[in-house]
């Protein structure tokens, strides 16, 4: 075990002791996986589905240069901007730039999970530009001052209470009762709408990028993306360098898997396709930018996690994970929790603590099974393992680990060693079960192990062969 | 910075760094599109009339079928929302004078809008609406919205629209599929997040 996994199994300590984050966790946990399971057993050809966007990732990958050169050639062909971040820092600067030359008092955004990685709200709070969320999950931790815990329901460790009490502390309204969901969404419309109205910039993601039309795909169901996208004079997009894909045939085959795997719809409400504004355009915003993030993702091409790349960013990984199902998002200190957190944490941010995420998972192989594109999520885990390994030394378990590698190829030494472990343990143990072993301390808090008994299995099916030969 | 990223990309993928020949580009993003395999889609098991209509009442949407453009007004529940069309000259109809709406011009105070989409999709019970037909704040801002839809503009797959859509130099090209909603507080789903609260789905049928 690494030293780094210790921030982990301290943050889900206090995760899985916190009884209002449990509440939250326990009302989402089957929701998600039965809406799912719904949806891909509408279809009679979800495999198949799911092969083809698989198809689309890898090809998208494979000759990622040129569609990205595509995108911003067509974007800026049709009388966009596109921007080239290497760095959060870099996309903190350029957002941060445009909202200047806009003379922008106020951006209202739209859910953008790389925005968050970017830590845009913080760049244009300290440019004097007030950032107001607009997605309700976003909107309800902008008040509480938390990070998000889940990649499509920001909110999700929220119970209603919580988010009610927020509510009452943050609007300035007539005394009122916010004890229904519905009650609390009402309110969000009312108190929100006047932002998208009076926003200067509107900040989005993007779901996919299309690179024949320079098109940017963004999947919501409540509206408020679009608003944002819509109302104020600037639009700005920030997403990755990885979103982009050929064609528009390409993003149906994506958005085939994304809102089924998401939250069990066929289709977002609203999955809208966004350019620049033209001449015969009814309204929108005069300017449009797209800023495209790297921050590690070209240097994974070509190595042992392109894969991870794949990623649709519909969080069905982390809705099937018993490790996140039970400890919730905020354990993985990350933008990304999950399975798919666990592995693209490290690649991206690379914090020595990051490595430790891949010991969060009990390898059970859901995340895979489950992954709308197909990526191999516990082989990436097995390979960060290797790498925290090599990063941070064996440690006790690697060094039992090698001993049994060792012992395992010389049957004769192995038989030798195991027949004496047993005859000194049967010695001097004489109850059933082992309560406490060397370095099994956690483990056994849970668990008994069966006290091995005086001979091996196979001692005993020699002696039993010999009786039989008798 | 552009070349920076894009030749890092190339260098990891063990290419040479791309011109910067727009011609060029276009060519090889050309040959590049034959190495696509066939699309899937999920299979179609009745008309796409019937499909289209039957995925877009699961999507929520209240679908009411007309015979005319001129039925739009009587067929709408009554409200007293004031009536906000689109400038598409179809759902300029003299019955909604004669059936007492009042029309407003703003859409920024609670209405009931009524527009027209180019398109239906059966296989999701998806309208299809771009910005040069209709304001896109319109189809958000709106309390309640009015879709008015041809069947013969019903599609089976996305598919089968992106070829007039997709070279249309649209600023927004929104699909939509029902009314607002979320399920942000408790996963519990909640109709009529921000945008309209409730949406009628008008197929004037044309057979």
């Amino acid at each position: 075990m690494t030293d780094s996994i210790h921030q982990f199994i301290a943050r889900s300590n206090e995760a899985l002791a916190n009884t209002q984050l449990q509440q939250a966790l326990a009302k989402a946990r089957p929701g998600f996986v039965k809406k799912r399971q719904l949806a891909v057993d509408a279809v009679d050809n979800f495999e198949a589905l799911r092969d083809k966007a698989r198809e689309v990732r890898q090809r998208s990958l494979r000759d990622l240069d040129i569609y990205l050169a595509m995108f911003e050639s067509n974007v800026r062909a049709a009388g966009g901007e596109v921007h080239w971040a290497k760095s959060t820092a870099d996309m903190q600067a350029i957002v941060v730039d445009i909202a200047r030359g806009a003379s922008a008092k106020t951006a209202t955004k739209g859910k953008s999970m790389v925005g968050e990685e970017a830590e845009i709200n913080a760049a244009l709070s300290r440019a004097g530009v007030t950032p107001v969320e607009t997605d309700l999950g976003e909107y309800i931790l902008q008040l509480a001052e938390e990070p998000p815990s889940h990649i499509v329901a920001p909110a999700l460790h929220k119970t209603r209470q919580q988010i009610a009490d927020l509510f009452s502390a943050a609007h300035t309204l007539n005394p009122r009762e916010l004890d229904t969901v519905q009650a609390i969404v009402d309110e969000a419309r009312q108190v929100i709408r006047r932002h998208f109205i009076d926003a200067d910039i509107g900040i989005t993601g993007a779901n996919i990028l299309i690179a024949e039309t320079g098109t940017a795909v963004l999947c919501t169901n409540e509206g408020n993306g679009d608003l944002t996208a819509s109302l104020p004079q600037t639009h700005i997009i920030t997403t990755s360098i990885d979103k982009v894909v050929p064609t528009w045939n390409d993003a149906s085959a994506i958005l085939r898997v994304l809102a089924r795997s998401a939250t069990g719809q066929s289709i977002t409400t609203y999955t809208t396709f966004y350019g620049p504004r033209q001449t015969y355009d009814l309204d929108g915003p005069d300017n449009f930018h797209v800023v495209l993030l790297d921050n590690g993702r070209a240097k994974l091409l070509g190595s042992d996690f392109q894969e991870m790349l794949h990623c649709i960013k519909c969080g069905a990984c982390m809705n099937h994970c018993p490790v996140y199902q039970a400890v919730g998002g905020h354990s993985y200190d990350s933008v990304y929790p999950g399975p798919m957190g666990s592995v693209l944490t490290p690649l991206l941010r690379g914090e020595p603590d990051d490595f430790g995420l891949s010991q969060a998972s009990t390898f059970c192989g859901r995340c895979e099974a489950v992954c709308p594109v197909k990526i191999p999520l516990p082989d990436l885990l097995r390979k960060l393992r290797n790498v925290a390994t090599s990063r941070q030394g064996k440690g006790l378990s690697g060094w039992l680990s090698t001993l049994f590698m060792t012992l395992a190829r010389y049957p004769r030494l192995y038989r030798l060693t195991t027949g004496l472990g047993l005859q000194l343990v049967s010695r001097f143990h004489k109850k059933a079960t082992l309560r406490s072993l060397p370095g099994l301390g956690a483990w056994q808090n849970y668990r008994k192990l069966p006290a091995p008994q005086n001979r091996s299995f196979q001692s005993q099916w020699n002696r039993n062969k010999k009786n039989r030969n008798d | 910075m552009t070349e920076t990223i894009l030749s890092a990309i190339a260098r990891r993928l063990g290419k040479p760094s791309l011109s910067d020949n727009r011609q060029t580009l276009q060519t090889r993003f050309d040959a590049l599109l034959t190495t696509a395999s066939e699309d899937v889609r999920p299979a179609r098991d009745k008309d796409n009339q019937q499909w289209f209509k039957d995925q877009a009442i699961a999507n929520l949407f209240d679908v009411i079928t007309i015979a005319d453009f001129h039925h739009i007004p009587a067929a709408l529940q009554p409200t007293t929302l004031p009536i906000v069309l689109s400038p598409q000259s179809r759902i300029h109809v003299p019955q909604w004078r004669e059936a007492g709406y009042t029309l407003s011009n703003d859409f920024h105070q609670p209405a009931l809008g009524v527009v027209e989409a180019v398109a239906g999709i059966a296989e999701t019970g998806t309208v299809v609406v771009t910005s040069q037909d209709v304001p896109s704040s319109m189809l958000f801002l709106c309390e309640e919205l009015a879709i008015v839809l041809s069947t013969t503009d019903i599609h089976g797959y996305q598919e089968d629209i992106w070829p007039q859509i997709k070279h249309g130099r649209y600023r927004a090209v929104h699909l939509i599929s029902g009314p607002s909603r979320t399920a942000d507080v408790e996963q519990t789903l909640q109709v009529g997040a921000h945008g309209p609260k409730r949406v009628y789905l008008m197929l004037v049928n044309r057979d």
